[in-house]
């Protein structure tokens, strides 16, 4: 399959990376990341709203376990202008089949490596 | 602008800890722990020893302990509940949902918060006379974040269109409103900016967000800092004051004062008390005319 061509940088969408604290009773790695933090932002956004955010998970750590339940931090890509948007939505996931979870975004980079350098290396 | 958390449903030692640690972490600055009146006073015996460990976090925080009263049936039971207990604590709220209660509620000046007058209700709870009420007694309105975070489709869109009708009333009589998170859990934490990017998202005004983070909750703690020197609505006692001219702030106002009292003594002084009405009292100076017995009866009676 032929690959397309990559857009000319004034053309390609401009993004953001939030960086999220995740907490679950059960242990994610970081495809199951993914229907979670959809179907948050469908609830609340609706479908129409949601095609906007350009939605990717690009890291995802694992930081802790203690106390009950898996700590972890993931680098979410988003479209710039729409990170409280996406932020919002992620913030009102509690359960997610039938397992407890809690996103919490911790801070909003510009690109991959200072959001390492700034949330993740740090800890 | 300082976070205020007014409302983290405090429970036992343990689980309190890790709440204030979590809040701390995410960014509150003020957190007051709420509990059930038969749990509060277990938690004021361990009180201290919160506080000493808060105080080793990296970002240490404040915290008080409120009581929120939740089981009362009618607006009679809330108002016994509210005497008992509002010389113990220094944040009272009372759970609304009940229209006689909400109302109740709002029409008590001691009680500082109705907390969530929607509950289990398909509208607001409130209206434009509960609103006025709320104006004039100072009885700020609870909007929980949890209660948006553990419902789902229709409820939660219920929730949501009750929050925007409360704004409404508040957009136009301009009672207090707070808004909290009601935590449990840690699962029910998050942090400052995502709160507020929910309640931007629902229609509060960056201004509305402040007030009810920040101004409102910082009123109602000032307010109750003060609420045990307050005699009636308008009267307050001044510690600290042993003479009336204690209480002017500085000497050329109790100059004045002084002066002022000195002119009166004067010009009574100075009277020419001839031109007063004597009343009659010529006529009485003949004594033998008085019949003392008639009066002492006229006293005994």
């Amino acid at each position: 399959m032929s690959k397309l061509k990559i857009l000319p940088p004034t053309l390609r969408i401009t993004n953001h990376y939030l960086i999220l604290d995740v907490k679950s009773e059960v242990s994610l790695d970081k495809d199951d990341m993914v229907p979670p933090i959809w179907d948050a932002c469908i609830r609340f956004w609706g479908e129409c709203e949601t095609s906007n955010f350009n939605l990717w998970v690009m890291r995802h750590y694992l930081v802790e376990e203690c106390g009950g339940f898996m700590n972890y931090k993931t680098i979410l890509r988003c479209q710039s202008g729409y990170e409280e948007k996406v932020r919002a939505g992620l913030a009102t996931l509690t359960r997610y089949n039938h397992n407890k979870i809690a996103i919490s975004t911790i801070g909003i980079a510009g690109t991959i490596k200072s959001a390492i350098d700034k949330f993740i290396e740090v800890e | 602008m300082k976070f205020h958390d007014l409302n983290i449903r405090g429970q036992y030692f343990g689980n309190d800890l890790k709440l204030v640690k979590e809040a701390s972490r995410f960014g509150w600055d003020y957190v007051n722990l709420n509990y059930y009146p038969e749990y509060f006073k277990r938690a004021l015996d361990y009180k201290s020893d919160l506080i000493d460990k808060i105080n080793d976090f990296e970002n240490p925080i404040e915290i008080n302990m409120g009581l929120n009263i939740v089981k009362a049936k009618n607006p009679n039971e809330v108002r016994k509940l509210v005497n008992k207990y509002r010389n113990k604590t220094s944040y009272l709220s009372v759970l609304g949902g009940d229209l006689k209660i909400n109302r109740g509620v709002c029409e008590n000046i001691k009680i500082d918060v109705l907390s969530r007058p929607y509950y289990k209700r398909h509208d607001s709870g409130m209206n434009h006379v509960l609103a006025k009420e709320a104006v004039k007694n100072n009885v700020a309105i609870e909007l929980c974040f949890r209660d948006i975070l553990n419902q789902h489709l229709k409820y939660r869109a219920n929730v949501i269109a009750s929050f925007k009708e409360i704004l409404k009333f508040h957009r136009k009589f301009k009672f207090p409103i707070i808004l909290t998170t009601d935590s449990k859990s840690l699962y029910d934490m998050r942090s400052t900016r995502d709160i507020v990017a929910v309640f931007k998202c629902i229609g509060f005004t960056n201004e509305e967000i402040y007030n009810g983070f920040c101004k409102y909750p910082q009123e109602i703690r000032d307010f109750n800092k003060d609420r045990k020197n307050m005699v009636i609505k308008g009267v307050k006692v001044i510690e600290g004051a042993t003479d009336f001219t204690d209480v002017y702030k500085n000497d050329e106002d109790s100059k004045d004062f002084e002066d002022m009292f000195c002119d009166n003594l004067e010009e009574s002084d100075s009277m020419d008390l001839s031109d007063i009405d004597d009343g009659g009292l010529e006529e009485l100076n003949n004594l033998d005319d008085i019949d003392f017995e008639d009066l002492k009866g006229d006293f005994d009676e």
